[in-house]
């Protein structure tokens, strides 16, 4: 449908006092760079969006393109009416990574609202997208990097993500391993879990397989939270990390029940470390800064799953831990860099930066690799995500490992996903790459070994890697078999069938 | 029908008398208790790892299992007390008086062990006081968990007030004749009593009954307990609006079958043939084909809904559910009871009280499984089903499986006490069926009704 369809479409449903104001904006545009008739259209359906009576993904379709292209300085706003105080609007919009659409989400569809109040988000908006396509330089449109935030009411508060490119991890399985380390988990509970599957509908077969890699989502809408009879499960307001009070849980496991992606691990045994000198030896890394205890492992009858590392976010564990999680680190270890842990509301963290210039690269923006295979930054202007040194340049070694390094080729474009949307849990992992669809089927490690040798390390060898494991293979041998750990305490039954 | 004239005695007569049967039970059902208590304080000890359950997801298993499934039966079977109270208090069908109080009191026995199995199914029971009661004020207003733990509470304080009020008419004209030792108990039953309170405390029991029965079906089995899993979009073998009506014709059919055998034990262990007359027994078991119907029509909504055209995951939870032996038999065995009855009622030859038991044995065996099968059933189907080739399946353990005879041995203890300290067969049942003759056309009236 054209822009000027949906006006057509609509006129007769608008209420008459909008009629005036059209005729002002449209004068307005007229002999300005502007298209006249997309503007008006745009603010039309802009407001309908206000209202409700366009969805946003029917607002996306109609205008994602033609509204980059048109959109590109501050007049356009300007021409919609907005003023000073529209500024600050679009400041904050733009601090909270939020959009044009953001705003608009922000108005009431109360028919009280007023006619100035809509007008006032709505410029706002459209000037966030038109200063965004500015200062996002060539990432223009980019719809990933500035939605990456859950706009979690409204503010500038911090909210810890990730964003994991699938398409850059080789199934190593490093980060299972970090997280197992750092956090003393029990066997087989694995926080940090990789999947790997075939999918008809998106191509993936036994030999080329599909990947997932799966933390917690740390939902800004957690139905674990929403369902805990004690408040035990919790989001830290300071960052939006959900996490457990260990010390308030009752182990009704209702969190495991409510989580629809199966992230969380009870303590059913007891820990293989024991829980007096775990206490002792890790009291820093324990408690957070609230002095609740929230990291590691749980003590046994508790519930327990993947926290993005809060005694590290809080300094507990020394200024250099700070902004990073043990799986991350795990993954750059590795060389992979597939995982990227920050604030998503900050445009400038890390998962922010990784996925622009992911984005920007997949379209072909970023310049090809040299000789040495070594990322060039497009350092023009105008060009690259992120202007920045060439190989040779005195300051290039200040471009991050994980930035430089390995990044896929891909014809196609990189596409990115949430994992469940449609359940409006509001999930905070951001993933690149394709989305296991509704018939995906997990693939067993042997059928893994088989058919696709070498996509992934088994967690026999991932022992074989683990120093650790060699040399305590009882306390710190990393399995995937929880259910077969579980069942040597079983008394009697709790076979499977 | 015996021809005798029911009278105090009669109703007294377990307080009095206790056979050599009554110890053997009592010593029984003490000992599976016990032995239940015993394997739960390993479990305390040992953690739960030493059940069948595990985490579903990369876990391999299920969280939740026989514990849930047997909490929800039990809740089922408590509802006996409400359908019986409401049969008599407020639909006047007054030919179900003399089951009534035991129905009422497997209320109290079947949320007690409803009770004992969300402790007995928690991580930390040690912490249930402070984390729920202490967060109450806030997780009321998200939790299921929250709402059904508090509507179980209240249900239960209300059928337990109930209860008290109703015996204290029986206890201050039975006094007399009751056992001494239990002197202070009366006392404090029958506080304050003077003759002018039975007219308002029938008018109190008769609002309380109506709050009860207006709160148990929409609160309790049809609200709170399926509310557990309807809401949750992400399991589509529980989502949807029909768990609340579907989880009602279950208890439904639970309570009828648990009042059926628990009437017919005292019957038969009493000589109160004259009391517990069979047309209460037909009756009963009439009710149990009707609310089974309704079972097995609201599984049917279910089966086509999931196989018609309905979305992926939910296609494949019904698939596996059609496949699997535990549903296809409780199914199986619901209907066969379902055309016994149907049968029993054309052709009245075919009806005996024995039959009748052995219809009521199947269908609590079979809602019982049906009930766990539901639970497992749903974490094993998940819409995010990326973890299927993870190894791992759920059986209960020895465990898990003692626990459902354990609570069933509580619940028998319960009324071989309770039996004698209080009369378990109302005064006003005895009194009803000696001058009551003019209720005869009721049974009949009451049966056209079922029909109907």
């Amino acid at each position: 449908m054209s822009v000027d369809d949906s006006v057509g479409d609509h006129t007769d449903d608008s209420p008459a006092h909008l009629d005036d104001w059209e005729i002002e904006l449209r004068s307005a545009l007229e002999g300005t760079e502007y298209d006249a008739d997309l503007g008006v259209g745009l603010a039309k359906d802009a407001q309908r969006l206000a209202t409700g009576e366009l969805t946003e993904a029917q607002f996306r379709e109609r205008y994602d393109d033609d509204v980059i292209t048109n959109l590109e300085n501050e007049d356009f706003f300007e021409l919609l009416g907005a003023e000073d105080a529209d500024l600050e609007i679009v400041d904050d919009l733009r601090a909270a990574g939020g959009t044009f659409l953001d705003g608009l989400n922000g108005v009431s569809g109360n028919s009280d609202t007023s006619r100035r109040e809509v007008m006032k988000k709505m410029s706002a908006g459209a000037a966030f997208l038109g200063l965004g396509a500015l200062t996002a330089a060539d990432d223009g449109r980019d719809p990933q990097a500035a939605m990456a935030a859950q706009d979690d009411e409204g503010g500038n508060d911090t909210q810890f993500g990730m964003v994991i490119d699938l398409e850059r991890c080789d199934g190593c399985l490093g980060c299972v391993e970090g997280c197992y380390e750092e956090n003393n988990l029990r066997a087989g509970a694995n926080w940090m879990y990789v999947l790997n599957y075939k999918d008809e509908e998106n191509q993936r077969t036994a030999e080329d397989p599909g990947r997932l890699v799966r933390p917690c989502q740390h939902c800004s809408e957690a139905p674990c939270e929403q369902v805990c009879p004690t408040t035990a499960r919790h989001t830290r307001p300071e960052d939006g990390l959900v996490l457990t009070d260990y010390d308030i849980c009752i182990g009704c496991r209702y969190c495991q029940v409510g989580c629809p992606y199966g992230v969380n691990y009870f303590a059913w045994d007891p820990p293989r470390v024991d829980e007096e000198q775990h206490l002792e030896e890790n009291n820093n890394h324990v408690y957070d800064n609230r002095d609740q205890r929230v990291d590691m492992r749980p003590p046994r009858g508790v519930m327990g799953k993947c926290t993005m590392c809060p005694s590290r976010q809080d300094g507990n564990m020394g200024e250099e831990a700070v902004g990073t999680v043990a799986c991350m680190d795990a993954c750059d270890q590795m060389g992979m860099s597939a995982i990227h842990f920050g604030d998503l509301n900050d445009p400038e963290s890390r998962p922010n930066q990784y996925i622009r210039h992911r984005t920007a690269h997949s379209r072909g923006e970023l310049e090809d690799l040299d000789e040495e295979g070594v990322e060039v930054y497009d350092d023009d202007d105008d060009g690259g995500v992120l202007p920045g040194p060439a190989p040779g340049d005195d300051d290039y070694d200040d471009v991050p490992e994980w930035l430089s390094s390995n990044i896929p080729s891909s014809e196609t474009g990189v596409s990115t996903f949430r994992l469940l949307e449609e359940m409006d849990t509001k999930p905070n992992v951001i993933y690149l790459g394709d989305e296991p669809g509704p018939n995906a089927e997990q693939l067993s490690q042997e059928e893994v070994e088989e058919e696709a040798p070498g996509y992934t390390i088994s967690y026999e060898q991932l022992n074989e890697r683990s120093a650790l494991a060699m040399t305590e293979p009882d306390d710190h041998e990393i399995v995937d078999d929880r259910k077969d750990v579980l069942d040597e305490s079983t008394i009697g039954g709790g076979i499977g069938q | 029908m015996s021809t005798k004239t029911p009278n105090e005695d009669d109703i007294l007569r377990p307080i009095r008398h206790t056979s050599k049967k009554y110890y053997v039970m009592l010593a029984v059902s003490a000992v599976v208790f016990t032995a239940f208590l015993g394997l739960w304080m390993i479990q305390l000890a040992e953690g739960m790892a030493v059940t069948g359950l595990s985490d579903w997801g990369s876990g391999g298993g299920v969280t939740w299992g026989l514990y849930i499934g047997a909490f929800i039966w039990w809740v089922g079977i408590a509802h006996g007390g409400i359908i019986l109270s409401a049969a008599v208090r407020l639909l006047g069908m007054e030919r179900y008086m003399p089951v009534a109080r035991l129905a009422e009191m497997l209320t109290l026995a079947g949320l007690s062990a409803a009770g004992f199995y969300i402790i007995v199914h928690m991580g930390r029971p040690d912490r249930m006081v402070t984390s729920v009661l202490g967060h109450y004020h806030i997780t009321v207003h998200n939790s299921p968990l929250v709402w059904d733990v508090t509507v179980i509470t209240a249900y239960f304080v209300m059928t337990a007030t109930y209860l008290a009020l109703t015996l204290r008419y029986d206890v201050t004209r039975l006094r007399d004749q009751l056992p001494n030792h239990f002197e202070p108990l009366y006392k404090l039953l029958t506080i304050g009593y003077s003759k002018k309170e039975d007219e308002v405390i029938e008018r109190m029991v008769w609002w309380l009954a109506l709050a009860i029965i207006i709160m148990a079906p929409l609160l309790l089995h049809g609200g709170v307990i399926p509310w557990l899993f309807a809401l949750l979009p992400s399991y589509p073998g529980w989502f949807g609006a029909i768990q609340g009506p579907q989880f009602l014709t279950i208890a439904l059919t639970s309570a009828i079958s648990g009042v059926i055998i628990l009437s017919y034990a005292f019957r038969k262990a009493y000589d109160w043939g004259h009391i517990i007359t069979d047309d209460i027994f037909r009756g009963l078991t009439l009710w149990l084909g009707f609310f089974a119907m309704l079972f097995l029509w609201l599984q049917l909504q279910q089966i086509v809904s999931g196989t018609f055209h309905s979305t992926t995951d939910h296609a494949y939870a019904t698939e596996a559910k059609l496949s699997h032996p535990i549903y296809i038999g409780s199914i199986a065995i619901v209907a066969a009871v379902l055309i016994y009855i149907f049968a029993q009622t054309v052709r009245k030859s075919l009806f005996s009280k024995r039959r009748s038991i052995v219809a009521a044995v199947a269908v609590l065996a079979a809602t019982l499984a049906e009930k766990v099968f539901f639970v497992v059933e749903g974490l094993m189907y998940p819409t995010f089903s990326l973890y299927e080739a993870t190894p791992g399946a759920y059986w209960p353990s020895v465990i898990e499986f003692v626990s459902v005879l354990g609570t069933i041995g509580m619940v028998v203890l319960f009324f071989l006490l309770v039996a004698k300290v209080v009369p378990v067969v109302e005064l006003h049942a005895v009194e009803h069926l000696r001058g009551g003759h003019g209720h005869d056309h009721e049974p009949e009236k009451a049966t056209e009704e079922v029909e109907a």
